[in-house]
């Protein structure tokens, strides 16, 4: 079914206090939110992206009526908050991920350090928060794509990516309004980083030996879990433990 | 009184400072913006910034500015110190107008001897001479005559226009005028538009003398006898010192009773310096200095008056005589004499242009009767450009003048200043000057004696080798990898029984050859019964083990005690080969060095070279008067016998060398290279009867001994005992066999050959020995136990060696070629062991893993090429052209076709155009044409093409790429290796004597918390100990921080590795919005702008990340990017500075 504004904002009801926005095309949602006022709460969707994005632009397929496509922007965050960004990060994908279920019970999700929403091997819901920062001034804008029931994917994607199921119909709408409050709700309690022990439960590489590309190097070693901030925790060969908060899982020792 | 401002800076504050607080007064000090560091304000009891937002000197003389201060503290004098408001009667007058003593003259004093022609009238006013001189300018010749007639030449003529030394002549006599006046008035009117002169007598050779006087408000006026200031450059001086030599008693008092009586004229307050140029017959007055001098120090060493200190009690109101003490004119007394040297960062071989900079280092002298008073200068300390470049005043004082000067060239010496440069090289010139140390250096003594500027670039060995280790340190030893830590070897060689104190001769080899000649000492060998030794250790062992790495630094100590620990060797191989080639290009030493050294110190051993027969020690084929040079030149500085070989066996290319070397009256031995399998049926070319055959040539052309090299280790037992036994029947010469243990039969292949008679074998020490060495000697040795020919030995002497060489070794093993065993199939492949991982790993690089696969390529190559000796560089031809067929899928059968649309590797193509020379053989024919494809090939020796070079043009070349003469040894090293050379040479200008460092930290580098003892010369150790490195800075700097003989220094080093993602930067000031910092730790990704960028508000700058959010940062306001500090890719911490804007001005 097609996204309906109304239909969104009154499901939202006072537990969002901000603008919804709908568009049929644009070129991304995350474009739109930083195009907008930093300084007002708003969420924007669309139904279909020509050029939705995840992290380091990479690009995410966003074909009408199969997925859902969304931006919340966040505005005056506070500078010193910027030091916890990795709890809002990870816990994004613990609670996007407990929201699913509830939509897909019958599925069990996991979730790829930093946050991408895993089912089994495909990745089925991206996260990515890009933060704005002139002066004092800071927003987050975070970005959700979901794959609910899209079939076919591009062949030039190179990572393996799914949906949560090609047969299922879910109430978009709803879904919508709960995402959306479910982010909300995710800046004032992050913090308390509550969500991590749910986030190791659903952490999918834990012992498993993997490649982490980072900006300069490679490291390779067997993945122990996170800490308390987010971090990714790796055993090198020499038996020491590294923490890292950037970088790409390539490859894995199955 | 209570308090003092001191309105100056540097030294002269200091001073003040020093003399307020030893008369318990409170001390402000004032500074410039750029002198913040400055010592002065630290050393102040308080300290105000004055002339803010004003150009450096410009706030010095803000004179409303330092008035305020004066108030605001309370201070109730002000001591101007010199220049800047010292003699400026508009400050004097503040002073006075608010209440605040001015510590100097009055006023009108200042204005008096302000002008100088107040001042000149004055001084003559009170009986003094000044220097003739008409005031108007000079309208004829005839004034100008009459002027000289009436004074005396010489004369000067003045171009009114002119100054600073320009438009001045000398006139010396009546001749002389006319041309110089018509001269002189076209030359001013066309310089400086006006030809209008002046004319004033000219004194010859000056001295420029001047007295010291103090004097109270009570009217006493008292000199402190004469300074002599004549040293000059460019009318500024230089050295400075009390009394003058040029005074006797009589003319001393004239001119001081002269000073006193000008100042007493007009009623001088304070201290002032009256100055005149002294000449033979008279003394004229130039001018008053109204204020305390530079030099003041040296009258207060040589009278015991402390003139700041009188200066400030003067200004209270104290009394020269009842107050401060002093004696009476007549009873003032000096002792001794004291100079002073202004230390300064002037460059004397940048015409004196001022170095600024960071003072690395800084060491001062002391002792007995050294004075310093010091600016800011303290290891740390910034040299800006602001203000003048004095450093330190060095002043000394001793009882006579030769023992001042003594006394301050030590002082001068013992001054460690790194980081700019200073004088003190110039000064030391001066000091050590006959005409100076007599006294008679007048005022233009410096001007007029070049000798003086002429310098002699004594290395400053500690820190060449201080920058050395900080680069190993930092970024490795060219092309190795720093692999685990060597545990600084203290490998000390035991003792040993040496018959230290027999007086007998040691008679063996050497000895004959010295007393008897080459051919005495063939025959001395031949008649041996006993098998002799050649031990390899210092040569082609380590060739073979770990690439000619070993230093002579770890030769040395085995050196030492050779002689008298292995008399019956036959010699000690320690030259030539690649030793050459690698110790200059790897090692920073010269071999020459080498050679030289091991000589002195093995007097009674043979030392032995390995020559190619057309190459001498290089790559390229060399013209014959080289070669001859070369080899006359290695005989002198010590060789004993050459081993010359060819890598194809081709007589005619050792033919010269074996010439040259029995010119000399030394040795040649002429060898064969072993190859093939002589004992095998199928051995259709390299059989029994082609090396009696080519024995037979070598004898011919002159070889004294033969040698028998078998680089590859083919030599089986049997075919040893064959060989030598038919070469011993049929030539009356000594047999010399050496082997390779690469195919682990070598002590047994050199057990037959002794059965058969061989004369000489080459053998290593233990830990030296085997795989790709040579067969260990204690081995062979041990295996001929109960045979007549058992070498003689003293084993134990050869075990306590053996031990030292353990030691050593492992401190190489970054260069260890990974052989391990015995390689039996080398008797198939013949490949030589040096070539054996080289290849593996040249092969390697290519992609090609499978070894197997380029053995068995190896040995097609070698049949496809007619069945070649194989030895550098032959054998490398072997290897590439291998490499090259199966990269294009090339076999015997097919190359000939295929080969027509390939181009063969280099080597492959010199070698058939016949640049190694003529194979036994000849060239297979067909594939020749193929791999020349037209080009011409030589038939004849290579080396006889080469055109004689001329040493004489290389040697004058080579002087002037190093700026001094060369040795002949270095001219020869030139022509053999051009550019390795000079990258030596390169080095060895900035690293010094690299060769003194242990073996350890010379390729490791050193390790914080680690010390080592750098043995430079006997009795003179350096203990270096790294406390710590710190990570890289903005600038790609590391700094490692030195304890050099216990004293702190630091080094930057530049860090060419950036091994470090993480970059030092400074944090951004959170109360500066121009200051962009990191918003949280992660990784910059994106740097949008470039520094001198203008952007607009809300414009994207940088792009960070940090778990997965992605953080933009964009201007908050209109400016320019000044400078951008991150770089995409790099980590950065929280806060870290990113970018600094500048705001547009609105």
């Amino acid at each position: 079914m097609k996204l309906k504004q109304q239909t969104i904002s009154s499901e939202l009801g006072k537990d969002f206090p901000g603008n919804v926005v709908i568009e049929s095309v644009v070129s991304s949602t995350q474009e739109m939110a930083k195009q907008a006022d930093q300084t007002s709460l708003q969420a924007f969707l669309a139904e279909r992206q020509t050029s939705g994005y995840g992290k380091k632009a990479r690009s995410f397929y966003s074909p009408s009526e199969t997925g859902l496509y969304l931006s919340v922007l966040l505005p005056n965050i506070e500078k010193g908050e910027m030091n916890k960004a990795g709890l809002f990060t990870t816990g994004l994908a613990d609670q996007i991920a407990n929201l699913l279920e509830e939509y897909y019970p019958e599925k069990k999700l996991g979730v790829k350090w930093v946050n991408d929403v895993m089912l089994d091997d495909a990745k089925v819901g991206g996260i990515l928060v890009e933060a704005q920062i002139q002066g004092n001034s800071v927003s987050w804008i975070v970005g959700v794509g979901l794959n609910l029931c899209t079939a076919d994917f591009p062949d030039d994607i190179d990572r393996t990516v799914g949906s949560l199921d090609s047969k299922k119909i879910i109430d978009r709408n709803k879904l919508a309004a709960d995402l959306i409050k479910t982010i909300w709700h995710l800046k004032s309690t992050y913090q308390s980083g509550d969500f991590l022990s749910d986030y190791r439960k659903r952490l999918v590489l834990t012992g498993k030996t993997v490649t982490l590309k980072l900006a300069q190097e490679n490291i390779t070693g067997i993945v122990k879990g996170i800490n308390n901030d987010g971090q990714l925790l790796i055993e090198l060969d020499n038996g020491e433990i590294e923490t890292f908060n950037e970088g790409e899982v390539i490859k894995v020792q199955y | 009184m209570k308090k003092v401002l001191i309105a100056n800076r540097g030294e002269i504050a200091i001073r003040i400072i020093r003399a307020c607080h030893e008369l318990g007064l409170k001390t402000v000090a004032v500074y410039a913006k750029e002198d913040e560091y400055g010592v002065h304000r630290f050393r102040a009891d308080e300290a105000y910034q004055i002339g803010a937002g004003k150009k450096p000197i410009d706030a010095y003389l803000d004179m409303d500015d330092i008035i305020r201060v004066a108030k605001q503290t309370g201070a109730d004098a002000i001591h101007p110190g010199y220049g800047f408001l010292a003699e400026n009667e508009e400050f004097a007058e503040k002073c006075a107008q608010n209440g605040i003593t001015f510590i100097g003259p009055t006023v009108e004093q200042l204005k008096i001897f302000g002008d100088k022609i107040t001042a000149k009238e004055v001084a003559e006013k009170n009986g003094l001479h000044t220097i003739p001189g008409i005031n108007e300018p000079v309208q004829s010749m005839e004034e100008m005559k009459e002027f000289a007639h009436t004074h005396g030449y010489p004369i000067m003529i003045k171009a009114a226009m002119g100054g600073g030394g320009r438009g001045m002549r000398i006139v010396k006599d009546d001749e002389d005028l006319k041309t110089a006046y018509d001269r002189a008035r076209s030359e001013a009117k066309a310089s400086f538009g006006d030809d209008e002169l002046y004319v004033e007598k000219y004194l010859e050779n000056p001295k420029h003398i001047e007295v010291q006087i103090l004097a109270d408000e009570h009217g006493h006026v008292m000199h402190l006898f004469e300074r002599d200031c004549s040293v000059q450059r460019r009318n500024q001086k230089v050295i400075e010192f009390a009394p003058s030599l040029a005074l006797d008693d009589q003319r001393r008092k004239e001119i001081c009773d002269a000073a006193v009586r000008l100042m007493k004229g007009v009623h001088y307050q304070n201290a002032g310096t009256v100055e005149f140029l002294v000449t033979k017959d008279n003394f004229y007055f130039i001018e008053v200095n109204p204020r305390i001098q530079v030099e003041h120090t040296v009258t207060e060493l040589i009278t015991g008056v402390d003139i700041v200190r009188s200066q400030i009690r003067i200004a209270a109101g104290a009394d020269l005589h009842k107050d401060l003490h002093l004696p009476a004119q007549d009873d003032l007394t000096m002792s001794g004499y004291a100079i002073q040297c202004r230390v300064t960062t002037e460059d004397p071989e940048n015409n004196f242009m001022p170095d600024t900079g960071r003072i690395l280092t800084y060491r001062s002298p002391g002792g007995n009767g050294v004075r310093l008073d010091g600016g800011n200068t303290y290891a740390g300390a910034v040299v800006t450009p602001y203000f003048d470049s004095l450093l330190v005043k060095a002043c000394v004082h001793a009882r006579t003048f030769h023992n001042t000067v003594d006394k301050m060239i030590r002082v001068l010496n013992e001054f460690q200043i790194r980081g700019v440069k200073t004088n003190i090289p110039f000064m030391l010139n001066v000091l050590k000057n006959p005409v100076f140390q007599k006294g008679e250096a007048h005022t233009a003594f410096i001007d007029h004696t070049p000798s003086l500027f002429k310098f002699d670039h004594k290395p400053d060995t500690q820190q060449q080798l201080l920058n050395y280790v900080g680069d190993v340190t930092v970024n490795g030893f060219n092309g190795v990898k720093r692999q685990d830590q060597v545990q600084p070897a203290n490998v000390k060689l035991a003792e040993m029984a040496l018959d230290a104190d027999s007086a007998l001769p040691i008679v063996n080899a050497k000895y004959v050859l010295d007393h008897q000649g080459a051919d005495a000492a063939m025959d001395w060998v031949k008649k041996q019964k006993l098998v002799l030794l050649t031990d390899t250790s210092m040569r082609d062992a380590h060739q073979s083990l770990f690439a000619t790495r070993m230093r002579t630094h770890d030769m040395l100590p085995v050196a030492d005690i050779y002689d008298r620990a292995l008399p019956n060797l036959f010699s000690a191989e320690t030259w030539g080969g690649a030793t050459f080639d690698v110790a200059y290009r790897f090692l920073g030493e010269d071999p020459w060095k080498r050679l030289k050294m091991l000589r002195q110190r093995m007097p009674h051993t043979l030392l032995q070279m390995l020559l190619r027969g057309s190459n001498a020690v290089g790559y390229q084929n060399y013209p014959d008067n080289v070669l001859k040079k070369f080899i006359d030149k290695s005989a002198e500085d010590g060789v004993d016998v050459f081993r010359i070989f060819d890598s194809l066996n081709w007589v005619e290319q050792m033919q010269k060398s074996i010439e040259y070397v029995r010119n000399t009256g030394k040795i040649a031995e002429g060898t064969m290279c072993y190859t093939g399998d002589l004992l095998s049926p199928d051995e259709t070319k390299y059989t029994l009867d082609y090396y009696k055959k080519l024995a037979g040539e070598l004898v011919d052309a002159g070889a004294q001994i033969l040698g028998i090299k078998d680089m590859a280790g083919l030599l089986k037992p049997d075919a040893a005992y064959e060989l030598v036994g038919e070469l011993k029947a049929k030539y009356d010469v000594p047999v010399h066999l050496h082997t390779h243990d690469t195919t682990g039969n070598g002590v047994a292949t050199y057990d037959q050959a002794t059965r058969a008679g061989v004369d000489v074998v080459d053998v290593a020490m233990s830990a030296l020995s085997s795989t790709t060495s040579q067969p260990s000697m204690s081995s062979f040795y041990y295996s001929l136990e109960g045979n007549e020919r058992q070498p003689e030995l003293d084993i134990d002497n050869v075990e306590k060696i053996n031990q030292y060489w353990a030691g050593i070794r492992p401190l190489y093993k970054d260069f260890a070629n990974g052989i391990n065993a015995p390689l039996p199939d080398i008797y198939e492949t013949e490949m030589p062991g040096g070539q054996y991982s080289n290849l593996q790993q040249q092969a390697k690089s290519l992609g090609l893993d499978d070894f197997e696969q380029v053995k068995a390529m190896y040995r097609v190559v070698n049949r496809l090429l007619g069945d070649i000796v194989k030895v550098t560089p032959s054998s490398k031809v072997v290897g590439d052209l291998a490499i090259f067929m199966i990269q294009n899928n090339l076999t015997a059968d097919n190359i000939l076709e295929r080969g027509k649309t390939l181009d063969f590797p280099e080597s492959v193509v010199n070698f058939f155009a016949g640049d190694l020379g003529q194979p036994y053989g000849g060239f297979p024919k067909e594939l020749q044409a193929v791999v020349l494809k037209g080009q011409k090939a030589i038939t004849v020796r290579p080396g006889s093409l080469a055109k004689p070079v001329d040493f004489d043009q290389v040697a004058k070349e080579l002087e002037n790429k190093i700026g001094r003469e060369p040795s002949e040894e270095e001219v020869i090293s030139y022509v053999l290796y051009p550019d390795v050379f000079m990258d030596y040479f390169k080095r060895h200008q900035q690293y010094g004597r690299i060769s003194v460092l242990d073996t350890n930290t010379f390729y490791q580098g050193m390790r914080p918390g680690e010390t080592v003892h750098i043995h430079i010369a006997p009795g003179k150790t350096e203990i270096l100990r790294l406390d710590s490195i710190s990570d890289v800075d903005v600038d790609g700097n590391r700094h490692l921080f030195f304890a050099v003989d216990g004293e702190q220094v630091e080094l930057p080093v530049e860090d060419q590795i950036h091994t470090d993602a993480k970059v030092k930067v400074p944090k951004a000031d959170p109360s500066n919005p121009g200051q962009i910092g990191m918003p949280l730790n992660g990784t910059v990704v994106e740097v949008l702008v470039k520094d001198g960028d203008h952007v607009k508000k809300g414009d994207s700058l940088i792009v960070t990340e940090a778990m997965k959010m992605e953080t933009t940062i964009k201007a908050s306001f209109d400016g320019t990017v000044e400078k951008i500090y991150a770089s995409e890719g790099t980590v950065m911490d929280s806060q870290d500075l990113l970018i600094q804007l500048k705001a547009d001005e609105k």
